[in-house]
């Protein structure tokens, strides 16, 4: 299925893709495949988002001419579209009501138990669309339906790291400590973003992750083997 | 090695910026007028990738314990080695044991400071420049000691051909380009926006500068798409930001404007309170 798009000079350096319509994941991460594949030495790097990708070149490569190549090598052809491998990740989060501050405002206001919660929070898999906003933080599609929830109205001053929220059709984990109006459910022991490793955002572009409920203890255990550098993610071919 | 004797207001190391890891949302950082930075290395010969100290508003005291090639750009900055006043866009020798005292910036608000060979600073992800959570501090702190690569050594002969219009950092006029959602304005919006004068707000800050205005304008929330330093936000109750080196790689604001590179850099020096004008250019 071909989807229109447009293509544009954005600034210094960089060439802004836009697709119409929603269901863009596929196309964009197999764009970046042969972007990748075509024009190594040009491009310095991209930047997807949920229907647009950013392509950053080389201070030496001319923009406006590059920009015509894309116009006649994009949309892809589904022969040049790469069927790309996708890992899922499993997250390991505890929902006890320590770390879950809004689980149980969030029952009540929804009439369901926090279990259901829980139950909910845990069944799909969820696609990474992109990482912004702070290092290491995960865009995510998937969320089920009933799990939609406004906003807090006043935001709280610190949000703990690896926390687990809610925010209107959006849910999405806390790479590092920051201010924030979503609603918290959960929290995982597991680092996000490390500048010790390669590379350093955990959750990559073009993979998907699940959720799985873990006891207290189990938190804490995974929280030392992740300062001993001893925690190995589970991880899953597709 | 210099010694902090007195951090400033918001001292940091920075270099071009850090590259290559905008797809797990690390902002780019880097020189806030990074032509002034550009402009210390080449004065003193050095790469351009070499990492320099900036300061804003009020600077640092160093102590030199060793001798060193020193030059400062950057706005009009009142610096004083041990007491006495030097001039600024001049190789310079801080002789040994010495106190360098960088007091304030009567124009401009970022100064930068370039030694002959650059310091010892670690690189965290392909970078010199401070952006915490990534490096461990976001500035110098009192008692902080850095070393240099390079001893000292004479440049006072080094044949230096530069471009030194620092004037052009001076110019109210920041020129921009459309951004992706500008024809989302109306026609009279799209035409108030560069006839009208704006200044930085009190807020700025190396994340970003909002700009007060008295237009009223409004856009639409978009689906969050990618954002670069000087890309102008437009929210939907009429706030103008104009993303700066610090930013977020991607935000859910409309895009009416991108800044040209030499208006990032003009702009960042503009104090709050100051007036500019946007023009539109190709």
């Amino acid at each position: 299925m071909k989807h229109h798009l447009t293509i544009q000079l954005l600034g210094h350096q960089c060439i802004l893709i836009q697709w119409e319509g929603k269901d863009n994941l596929q196309t964009i991460n197999n764009t970046i495949e042969y972007l990748k594949q075509t024009h190594k030495a040009k491009i310095l790097e991209m930047v997807p988002a949920y229907s647009e990708l950013a392509i950053y070149l080389h201070e030496k490569i001319d923009q406006s001419n590059f920009l015509i190549v894309l116009q006649e090598e994009l949309p892809l052809s589904s022969q040049q579209a790469a069927a790309s491998k996708t890992i899922t990740y499993e997250i390991p989060v505890c929902y006890h009501a320590d770390k879950g501050w809004d689980l149980e405002t969030m029952a009540k206001s929804k009439n369901i138990s926090t279990d259901k919660i829980i139950e909910l929070h845990t069944q799909p898999t969820y696609h990474i669309h992109f990482i912004g906003f702070l290092p290491g933080f995960p865009y995510l599609s998937g969320l089920n339906q009933q799990l939609h929830h406004p906003r807090l109205k006043t935001p709280r001053i610190k949000i703990s790291k690896g926390a687990i929220g809610i925010a209107g059709h959006q849910t999405g984990i806390y790479p590092s400590a920051s201010p924030g109006g979503w609603n918290i459910i959960g929290q995982t022991p597991i680092d996000l973003f490390s500048v010790q490793v390669v590379p350093p955002a955990l959750l990559q572009v073009g993979n998907s992750l699940r959720f799985k409920a873990i006891s207290s203890s189990e938190f804490e255990q995974i929280s030392e083997e992740v300062k001993a550098n001893n925690y190995q993610i589970s991880m899953s071919d597709d | 090695m210099i010694e902090v004797i007195r951090a400033g207001l918001s001292t940091s190391f920075q270099d071009r910026g850090r590259f290559g890891y905008r797809n797990q949302g690390v902002p780019l950082s880097g020189a806030m007028d990074y032509y002034s930075a550009l402009l210390a290395n080449q004065i003193l010969g050095n790469p351009s990738s070499t990492a320099i100290m900036e300061f804003a508003l009020q600077g640092p005291k160093l102590l030199f314990h060793e001798a060193q090639s020193i030059v400062i750009t950057g706005g009009e900055w009142k610096v004083e080695l041990n007491g006495k006043p030097i001039k600024a866009y001049s190789p310079f020798k801080v002789p040994a044991d010495s106190e360098l005292d960088i007091k304030g910036s009567k124009q401009g608000i970022y100064g930068y400071l370039a030694i002959s060979g650059g310091w010892k600073l670690k690189k965290v992800l392909n970078s010199f420049s401070f952006y915490s959570p990534v490096t461990s501090k976001a500035r110098i702190e009192k008692g902080d000691r850095i070393d240099f690569n390079n001893s000292f050594q004479s440049i006072e002969n080094k044949n230096v051909t530069i471009n030194q219009n620092t004037t052009i950092l001076e110019s109210n006029i920041i020129e921009a380009q459309k951004g992706p959602e500008f024809n989302t304005l109306n026609e009279q919006d799209q035409q108030a926006l560069f006839k009208t004068t704006l200044n930085p707000s009190k807020d700025s800050n190396r994340m970003a500068y909002p700009i007060e205005h008295h237009l009223k304008l409004t856009a639409k929330e978009i689906t969050t798409g990618p954002v670069q330093p000087g890309t102008v936000q437009l929210t939907p109750s009429g706030k103008l930001i104009v993303l700066m080196r610090d930013a977020q790689t991607t935000g859910g604001y409309a895009r009416v404007l991108q800044l040209t590179p030499m208006a990032i850099n003009q702009l960042a020096q503009k104090k709050p309170g100051e007036e500019f004008y946007f023009k539109l250019v190709d």
